[in-house]
Protein backbone atom coordinates (compact mmCIF):
# COMPACT_ATOMS: atom_id res chain seq x y z
CA UNK A 1 0.00 0.00 0.00
CA UNK A 2 2.10 3.13 -1.10
CA UNK A 3 -0.35 5.60 -0.78
CA UNK A 4 0.49 5.00 2.92
CA UNK A 5 3.60 6.69 1.95
CA UNK A 6 2.55 10.35 0.21
CA UNK A 7 0.32 10.42 3.61
CA UNK A 8 2.56 9.80 6.14
CA UNK A 9 5.35 12.15 4.69
CA UNK A 10 2.97 15.04 4.53
CA UNK A 11 1.91 14.02 8.13
CA UNK A 12 5.38 13.82 9.00
CA UNK A 13 6.20 17.13 7.56
CA UNK A 14 3.47 18.68 9.16
CA UNK A 15 3.97 17.47 12.48
CA UNK A 16 7.89 18.70 11.84
CA UNK A 17 6.93 22.27 11.00
CA UNK A 18 4.72 22.17 14.59
CA UNK A 19 7.05 21.39 16.25
CA UNK A 20 9.66 24.11 14.55
CA UNK A 21 6.89 26.42 15.36
CA UNK A 22 6.94 25.38 18.75
CA UNK A 23 10.02 25.59 18.86
CA UNK A 24 10.30 29.28 18.43
CA UNK A 25 7.21 30.47 19.87
CA UNK A 26 7.35 28.82 23.38
CA UNK A 27 9.02 30.80 26.01
CA UNK A 28 8.60 27.34 28.64
CA UNK A 29 12.02 25.44 28.15
CA UNK A 30 9.95 22.54 28.88
CA UNK A 31 7.51 23.09 26.33
CA UNK A 32 10.76 23.47 24.12
CA UNK A 33 12.44 20.55 24.97
CA UNK A 34 9.02 18.38 24.03
CA UNK A 35 8.88 20.41 20.60
CA UNK A 36 12.07 18.87 19.68
CA UNK A 37 10.70 15.79 20.62
CA UNK A 38 7.78 16.36 18.32
CA UNK A 39 10.35 17.09 15.37
CA UNK A 40 11.70 13.90 16.02
CA UNK A 41 8.78 11.88 15.86
CA UNK A 42 7.95 13.30 12.87
CA UNK A 43 11.60 12.20 11.66
CA UNK A 44 11.06 8.51 13.14
CA UNK A 45 7.47 8.78 10.84
CA UNK A 46 9.65 9.61 7.63
CA UNK A 47 12.24 6.63 8.56
CA UNK A 48 9.85 4.17 9.20
CA UNK A 49 7.34 5.33 6.25
CA UNK A 50 10.21 5.02 4.03
CA UNK A 51 12.05 1.51 5.29
CA UNK A 52 7.94 -0.12 4.61
CA UNK A 53 7.98 1.61 1.27
CA UNK A 54 10.93 0.20 0.02
CA UNK A 55 11.15 -3.28 2.21
CA UNK A 56 14.41 -2.35 3.88
CA UNK A 57 15.13 -2.42 7.88
CA UNK A 58 18.05 0.51 7.95
CA UNK A 59 15.28 2.98 8.29
CA UNK A 60 14.10 1.05 11.06
CA UNK A 61 17.12 0.57 13.04
CA UNK A 62 17.62 4.00 12.39
CA UNK A 63 14.81 4.86 14.45
CA UNK A 64 15.85 2.97 17.34
CA UNK A 65 19.08 5.19 17.45
CA UNK A 66 16.77 8.39 17.30
CA UNK A 67 14.86 7.06 20.21
CA UNK A 68 17.64 6.57 21.70
CA UNK A 69 19.58 9.50 21.61
CA UNK A 70 16.22 11.78 22.10
CA UNK A 71 16.33 9.72 25.30
CA UNK A 72 20.05 11.05 26.41
CA UNK A 73 19.06 14.30 25.02
CA UNK A 74 15.72 14.41 27.00
CA UNK A 75 17.39 13.42 30.21
CA UNK A 76 20.43 15.79 29.81
CA UNK A 77 18.20 18.68 29.28
CA UNK A 78 15.91 18.06 32.09
CA UNK A 79 18.71 18.19 34.31
CA UNK A 80 20.04 21.55 33.22
CA UNK A 81 16.58 22.74 33.76
CA UNK A 82 16.54 21.83 36.98
CA UNK A 83 19.79 23.12 37.61
CA UNK A 84 18.52 26.33 36.21
CA UNK A 85 15.22 26.54 37.87
CA UNK A 86 16.98 25.83 40.66
CA UNK A 87 19.43 28.76 40.96
CA UNK A 88 17.37 31.24 39.02
CA UNK A 89 13.94 30.18 39.85
CA UNK A 90 12.85 30.79 36.00
CA UNK A 91 12.41 28.00 33.21
CA UNK A 92 11.89 31.28 30.73
CA UNK A 93 14.42 31.28 28.02
CA UNK A 94 13.78 34.69 27.49
CA UNK A 95 15.53 35.84 30.49
CA UNK A 96 18.43 33.09 30.25
CA UNK A 97 20.53 35.89 28.58
CA UNK A 98 23.82 35.03 30.81
CA UNK A 99 25.71 34.28 27.65
CA UNK A 100 24.22 37.16 25.37
CA UNK A 101 27.21 39.25 25.72
CA UNK B 1 -12.18 -0.31 4.25
CA UNK B 2 -11.96 -0.88 7.67
CA UNK B 3 -8.35 -0.13 8.16
CA UNK B 4 -8.04 2.87 6.16
CA UNK B 5 -11.21 4.46 7.91
CA UNK B 6 -8.14 3.78 11.18
CA UNK B 7 -5.58 5.16 9.46
CA UNK B 8 -7.03 8.61 8.57
CA UNK B 9 -8.17 8.84 12.07
CA UNK B 10 -5.15 7.69 13.56
CA UNK B 11 -3.72 11.17 11.02
CA UNK B 12 -6.29 13.46 12.22
CA UNK B 13 -5.43 12.60 15.75
CA UNK B 14 -1.92 13.17 15.60
CA UNK B 15 -2.01 16.32 13.64
CA UNK B 16 -4.83 17.88 16.22
CA UNK B 17 -2.47 16.32 18.98
CA UNK B 18 0.28 17.85 17.69
CA UNK B 19 -1.42 21.15 17.33
CA UNK B 20 -2.34 21.19 20.95
CA UNK B 21 1.34 20.60 22.36
CA UNK B 22 2.15 23.86 20.82
CA UNK B 23 -0.92 25.61 21.12
CA UNK B 24 -2.11 24.73 24.80
CA UNK B 25 -0.46 27.09 27.94
CA UNK B 26 -0.32 24.29 30.65
CA UNK B 27 2.67 22.31 29.95
CA UNK B 28 1.12 19.50 32.01
CA UNK B 29 -1.45 19.18 28.54
CA UNK B 30 1.09 19.61 26.40
CA UNK B 31 2.93 16.77 27.83
CA UNK B 32 -0.90 14.77 27.52
CA UNK B 33 -1.46 15.88 24.00
CA UNK B 34 2.52 14.74 23.20
CA UNK B 35 1.74 11.46 24.79
CA UNK B 36 -1.33 11.40 22.28
CA UNK B 37 0.80 12.01 19.17
CA UNK B 38 2.90 9.54 20.40
CA UNK B 39 0.59 6.65 20.68
CA UNK B 40 -1.05 7.66 17.09
CA UNK B 41 1.96 7.25 15.83
CA UNK B 42 2.39 4.34 17.25
CA UNK B 43 -0.60 2.93 15.50
CA UNK B 44 0.12 4.30 12.29
CA UNK B 45 3.65 2.15 13.01
CA UNK B 46 1.41 -0.71 13.35
CA UNK B 47 -0.93 -0.67 10.04
CA UNK B 48 2.56 -0.30 8.24
CA UNK B 49 3.08 -3.98 9.98
CA UNK B 50 6.38 -2.58 11.43
CA UNK B 51 5.56 -4.42 15.44
CA UNK B 52 8.72 -3.67 17.16
CA UNK B 53 8.91 -0.17 16.42
CA UNK B 54 5.60 0.45 17.61
CA UNK B 55 6.13 -1.77 20.89
CA UNK B 56 9.77 0.89 21.04
CA UNK B 57 7.91 4.16 21.03
CA UNK B 58 4.83 2.96 23.17
CA UNK B 59 7.52 1.60 25.69
CA UNK B 60 10.35 3.81 25.44
CA UNK B 61 9.01 7.63 24.07
CA UNK B 62 5.18 7.06 25.42
CA UNK B 63 6.35 5.27 28.69
CA UNK B 64 9.90 6.61 29.65
CA UNK B 65 10.54 9.29 28.36
CA UNK B 66 7.03 11.71 29.11
CA UNK B 67 7.22 10.08 32.37
CA UNK B 68 10.39 12.14 32.73
CA UNK B 69 8.68 15.38 31.54
CA UNK B 70 6.06 14.83 33.96
CA UNK B 71 8.50 14.00 36.52
CA UNK B 72 10.43 17.41 35.79
CA UNK B 73 7.46 19.34 35.01
CA UNK B 74 5.64 18.56 38.64
CA UNK B 75 8.77 18.68 40.18
CA UNK B 76 9.20 22.30 39.24
CA UNK B 77 5.98 22.95 40.51
CA UNK B 78 5.51 26.41 37.73
CA UNK B 79 3.05 28.23 39.45
CA UNK B 80 0.29 30.39 37.35
CA UNK B 81 2.44 33.37 36.60
CA UNK B 82 5.11 31.05 35.67
CA UNK B 83 2.74 29.32 33.04
CA UNK B 84 4.55 31.33 30.02
CA UNK B 85 2.21 32.39 26.91
CA UNK B 86 4.01 31.72 23.81
CA UNK B 87 5.79 34.98 22.43
CA UNK B 88 3.99 35.62 19.09
CA UNK B 89 5.97 39.20 18.89
CA UNK B 90 8.00 40.98 16.60
CA UNK B 91 10.45 39.39 14.16
CA UNK B 92 9.39 35.24 15.34
CA UNK B 93 5.79 35.60 13.36
CA UNK B 94 8.05 36.22 10.24
CA UNK B 95 10.60 33.13 11.02
CA UNK B 96 7.22 31.26 11.21
CA UNK B 97 6.03 32.00 7.66
CA UNK B 98 9.45 31.70 6.73
CA UNK B 99 9.17 28.17 8.11
CA UNK B 100 5.82 27.40 6.86
CA UNK B 101 6.85 28.49 3.66
CA UNK B 102 9.70 26.19 3.30
CA UNK B 103 7.98 23.59 4.17
CA UNK B 104 4.74 23.79 2.21
CA UNK B 105 7.59 23.80 -0.89
CA UNK B 106 9.75 20.74 0.53
CA UNK B 107 5.84 19.24 1.13
CA UNK B 108 5.14 19.67 -2.58
CA UNK B 109 8.17 18.47 -4.07
CA UNK B 110 8.00 15.75 -1.98
CA UNK B 111 4.52 15.01 -3.14
CA UNK B 112 5.22 15.24 -7.11
CA UNK B 113 8.35 13.32 -6.76
CA UNK B 114 6.83 10.25 -4.99
CA UNK B 115 3.50 10.54 -7.25
CA UNK B 116 6.03 9.84 -10.29
CA UNK B 117 7.43 7.03 -8.10
CA UNK B 118 4.38 5.24 -7.24
CA UNK B 119 4.74 2.82 -9.99
CA UNK B 120 8.78 2.27 -9.81
CA UNK B 121 8.54 0.78 -6.28
CA UNK B 122 5.58 -1.94 -5.67
CA UNK B 123 6.52 -2.25 -1.67
CA UNK B 124 7.36 -5.90 -1.02
CA UNK B 125 7.02 -6.82 2.46
CA UNK B 126 9.06 -9.04 4.57
CA UNK B 127 6.88 -11.57 6.52
CA UNK B 128 8.38 -10.94 10.36
CA UNK B 129 10.74 -8.47 10.32
CA UNK B 130 12.20 -8.64 14.01
CA UNK B 131 14.48 -11.23 12.99
CA UNK B 132 15.91 -9.48 10.38
CA UNK B 133 15.93 -6.19 12.62
CA UNK B 134 18.26 -8.02 15.70
CA UNK B 135 20.05 -9.58 12.97
CA UNK B 136 21.60 -6.17 10.57
CA UNK B 137 21.69 -4.48 14.17
CA UNK B 138 24.14 -7.05 15.32
CA UNK B 139 26.20 -7.12 12.23
CA UNK B 140 25.84 -4.13 10.26
CA UNK B 141 25.05 -1.52 12.94
CA UNK B 142 26.87 -3.18 15.36
CA UNK B 143 29.57 0.05 16.07
CA UNK B 144 26.81 2.56 16.18
CA UNK B 145 25.19 0.19 18.61
CA UNK B 146 27.51 0.03 21.04
CA UNK B 147 28.54 3.80 20.58
CA UNK B 148 24.93 4.64 21.58
CA UNK B 149 24.68 1.87 24.72
CA UNK B 150 28.17 4.21 25.85
CA UNK B 151 26.25 7.47 24.89
CA UNK B 152 23.93 6.41 27.29
CA UNK B 153 25.59 5.51 29.85
CA UNK B 154 27.22 8.71 29.65
CA UNK B 155 24.30 10.60 29.20
CA UNK B 156 22.54 9.38 32.66
CA UNK B 157 26.18 10.14 34.64
CA UNK B 158 26.12 13.77 33.45
CA UNK B 159 22.47 13.85 34.03
CA UNK B 160 22.60 12.63 37.40
CA UNK B 161 25.95 15.19 38.28
CA UNK B 162 24.18 17.71 36.55
CA UNK B 163 20.89 17.33 38.66
CA UNK B 164 22.72 16.34 41.97
CA UNK B 165 21.53 18.31 44.72
CA UNK B 166 24.91 21.00 46.34
CA UNK B 167 25.03 21.28 50.12
CA UNK B 168 23.46 24.54 52.00
CA UNK B 169 25.30 27.35 49.46
CA UNK B 170 22.29 28.05 47.92
CA UNK B 171 23.75 29.75 44.58
CA UNK B 172 26.96 28.48 43.96
CA UNK B 173 26.89 27.25 40.93
CA UNK B 174 30.57 25.34 41.30
CA UNK B 175 30.32 22.16 40.54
Amino acid sequence: MTSYMINNLVLSLAIFSIGIIGFLVKRNAIAILMAIELMLNAANLAFVTFAYSFASVDGTILVLFVITVATAEAAVGLAIFIRIYRSRGTIDVDKMTTLHG
Amino acid sequence: MPVSILYYALFVIALGAALMVVLSRNTVYSAAFLILTMLCLAGIFLLMHQEFVAAIQVIVYAGAIMVLFLFVIMLLNLREREILLPDFRSLRIWVVLLVLVFFVQVGATCFIVLRQMRDVYPPELPPDTIPLIAKTLLTKYLLPFELVSVLLVIAIIGAAMIARHDEPAEHSDSS
